[in-house]
């Protein structure tokens, strides 16, 4: 990651000192910076769902979302601003760079074709707007659950434990915690499906 | 362990939810990604499904701060074994130890009263790392910060105090198409003491935090008095109180909950009426001003009394007129569209009907495997008892069905009564005929029984209905040829309504199937029979006695009175796959 981070800077800043290149990286003026922050901010989790819906593993779907999100900084300038969707267009970019990902590992990980990629990534755009209200909702069904099922997510997604370090804190089997959090994310979609309901929506 | 065989007997959204899972937990095989693979590329349903349980898991990180309130330390390390692991085994071991593999699903937990909570955080660290690149980039982290929203972790003084506001005494957690009368203002979330609602339609669910969950039907009017009571000025509602102890006071009434489920009607100008599903209740007079009436009554098990304000008066059984717990959470996943939830939740309506006889929905019970549940209100005496039927894929994903390839395959009932109207319906997909020229759909059991009636499919694929007026008087009604499709992977839906002036209406999918016969009225009855087999036939299999339906039964209804064209398309219709 860091390595990644570098990487940018230094690109960026050899591209920012050109001058006269023309590169639209080099364009860009603060309020195009901030323009795109904010946009890449509201779209990011749809985006980062986006990835790991197409790639079966958390950290190459960051990797690749992180080589995307380089890909649509620098290609930020030729985005249609006045009629344009970001999510739209961005996800063209973050489809591809997961095919390229997928050409370049060869078959040694878990694997899905193109067409489950393209079928997937249509589904996602199409459930853009669904999937900014789930996010809107999620926090009150989090909030809804018991203490210990909390602590069971706090623990394995916000403190990145492994299943058998929760078993263990737990005195439990692995089993049973892969148990509980396949019913914790069962209540918890069907949670904000109800409150889609609620609000009319479905 | 790996996870990722594919299972025949799931239905796909089911299955998909499986492997979906052994896919976050990193425990899915090669073999396991292409099965989920190919239930994503095959199913519009497990494609959504797949979508929303990986949303769930990115999005679900941002709101991990929602749960304590700290924020998380930004960190590059996303080693599994990370420090924190160990910080947190100490913090959370004893909350943990309660989670048990053999518990309940996690349902919905709501605290007592709200927590107060620290200023959460826009985005967590995740977040602002996924967007770094961009940000460090451009030299621009300060004012990235400021737009993103990021904040320090609060400190104690910067708990949100909420000294003043009263601590809600019940939540709104479902509705299903809720509409809010003119002026009243749409809850939502905590509801405070003395909080009025007015529900002008639909149905909502308030989780009271004593423990008290009341379904409201509208139109209905009402207070939120306490944790433990509320009052109900019109409408309806059902409350369900594990330990007891909840009030439901209207303008004629006080019941009391004394550990149960019950429903109680409240009118403008009228009794109120209370009827116990489970346990028992007081209930007591009220009169106008509030004081008491006369002595309080103790209602058990499905009871039902009206409540004026000077006496209690048992009634007829008035459960049928309430929406349970059961038939809310149907309505509120029929409101999700899928098919399947669309016709749970008119079976509710259906049964409803006080004409309905029999209704057997071919819904698998895990626990009697060999049982067909009656699912009308008439109940049990007409379960069926099944034999040599095997359960299989329904008209819906994940709904049961059963096959009678078998043929000895039966399913045998016994249905009371006599009508001078009838109206049958199935869905089937429909097998061959049989060597006795006929397939049984529901045939009462042989003999000169002048009750006895035979519903059947017949060589030329017509549907007939026939009665015995008398042992020497048959009449057997037939639809024109080929009103049954040939058998096929399709399902089918079949009824005839059979009025007492005689005549016979043929259905297919819902459209009338050739113009009305005329016939004589008689009296039907259907007393001992079976369903897609023939007594005559399990008793002694002739060739010429076979009746066996060889095809695969989905829903069986039997309705003592005519329904009308319309009736009839709106029950295919909400059943239709």
């Amino acid at each position: 990651m860091r390595e990644i981070v570098s990487g940018v800077r230094s690109l960026t800043s050899r591209e920012t000192f050109r001058g006269n290149r023309q590169s639209k990286v080099t364009m860009f003026r603060t309020s195009d910076t901030e323009e795109f922050i904010r946009l890449f901010t509201a779209h990011q989790v749809r985006l980062q769902t986006l990835a790991l819906s197409l790639i079966p593993n958390y950290a190459d779907a960051e990797e690749v979302l992180q080589q995307a999100s380089l890909i649509i900084w620098k290609k930020f300038g030729e985005f249609d601003r006045a009629g344009g969707s970001f999510f739209a267009w961005a996800s063209r970019i973050l489809s591809f760079e997961a095919k390229n990902y997928y050409r370049r590992k060869g078959r040694d990980k878990l694997r899905f074709d193109e067409k489950f990629l393209d079928v997937v990534a249509d589904r996602v755009s199409e459930m853009s707007d669904e999937l900014a209200e789930r996010q809107r909702l999620l926090s009150d069904c989090v909030a809804r659950l018991r203490p210990e099922h909390q602590e069971i997510i706090r623990l394995r997604y916000g403190q990145g434990a492994t299943v058998d370090a929760v078993a263990r804190a737990a005195g439990r089997t692995s089993d049973a915690i892969y148990n509980v959090l396949s019913r914790i994310r069962q209540v918890l979609v069907e949670c904000v499906d109800r409150q889609r309901a609620m609000e009319g929506r479905s | 362990m790996n996870v990722g065989s594919a299972d025949e007997n799931l239905d796909p959204v089911e299955e998909a939810r499986r492997l979906i899972d052994a896919l976050l937990d990193g425990r899915l095989s090669p073999e396991g990604a292409r099965r989920l693979q190919d239930l994503v590329c095959d199913h519009a349903d497990v494609q959504r499904l797949y979508v929303r349980y990986m949303h769930l898991r990115c999005s679900i990180v941002s709101h991990v701060g929602v749960i304590d309130g700290i924020l998380l330390r930004e960190t590059d390390d996303d080693r599994l074994e990370s420090p924190h692991a160990g910080m947190a085994e100490t913090m959370v071991m004893p909350a943990i130890k309660a989670v048990d593999e053999d518990e309940e699903p996690p349902a919905i937990y709501v605290p007592p009263a709200p927590p107060a909570r620290r200023p959460r955080p826009s985005l967590n660290w995740r977040l602002v790392r996924w967007s770094a690149a961009a940000v460090v980039a451009l030299g621009i982290a300060t004012s990235a910060w400021r737009l993103l929203g990021r904040q320090k972790p609060a400190g104690p003084t910067q708990v949100v105090a909420q000294p003043s506001a009263p601590p809600p005494v019940c939540n709104l957690v479902a509705a299903v198409n809720a509409r809010w009368a003119d002026g009243s203002p749409k809850p939502a979330g905590h509801l405070a003491p003395g909080t009025s609602l007015a529900l002008a339609s639909g149905i909502v669910q308030l989780q009271f935090t004593d423990g008290a969950s009341v379904i409201v039907e509208g139109p209905a009017q009402l207070t939120t008095d306490s944790a433990t009571a509320m009052s109900l000025l019109t409408g309806k509602v059902v409350a369900t109180i594990p330990g007891g102890g909840f009030v439901v006071n209207t303008p004629t009434a006080t019941v009391t909950d004394l550990g149960t489920e019950f429903g109680v009607g409240a009118e403008a100008n009228g009794p109120t009426q209370v009827h116990v599903f489970k346990g028992r209740i007081q209930a007591a007079p009220r009169r106008q001003g509030g004081t008491q009436g006369e002595a309080p009554r103790v209602l058990a098990n499905d009871q039902s009394a009206d409540v004026s304000g000077k006496t209690v008066a048992l009634t007829a059984d008035q459960g049928l007129g309430f929406v349970r717990s059961a038939e809310f959470d149907a309505r509120l996943k029929a409101a999700h569209g899928s098919a399947y939830d669309r016709w749970r939740a008119f079976g509710y309506q259906l049964r409803r009907d006080p004409a309905l006889v029999a209704y057997y929905t071919f819904e698998k019970d895990p626990t009697r495997p060999a049982v067909l549940p009656n699912t009308a209100a008439t109940g049990s005496i007409s379960d069926g008892i099944i034999t040599n039927v095997q359960w299989t894929e329904g008209r819906f994903p994940g709904k049961t069905a059963a096959g009678f390839a078998d043929a000895k395959a039966d399913i045998k009932v016994t249905i009371p009564g006599h009508f001078t109207s009838i109206t049958l319906w199935v869905w089937v997909k429909p097998g061959s005929i049989p060597s006795g020229g006929y397939a049984a759909l529901l045939l009462s059991d042989g003999g000169p029984d002048p009750d006895r009636l035979h519903w059947d499919i017949s060589a030329d694929r017509s549907l007939n209905l026939s009665g015995l007026p008398s042992p020497a008087d048959k009449q057997v009604m037939r639809s024109a040829a080929n009103a049954v499709p040939a058998a096929s992977n399709d399902w089918v839906f079949l009824a005839n309504v059979y009025d007492r002036d005689g005549t016979l209406r043929t259905y297919r999918n819902g459209r009338p199937f050739g113009p009305p016969l005329a016939s004589k009225a008689i009296e039907l009855g259907i007393g001992p029979a079976h369903i897609g087999n023939w007594d005559a036939y399990l008793k002694n299999p002739l060739p010429t006695d076979d009746r066996h339906f060889g095809g695969t039964f989905d829903e069986l209804g039997v309705l003592s009175r005519p329904m009308t064209d319309a009736e009839i398309l709106q029950l295919y219709s909400a059943g239709r796959p």
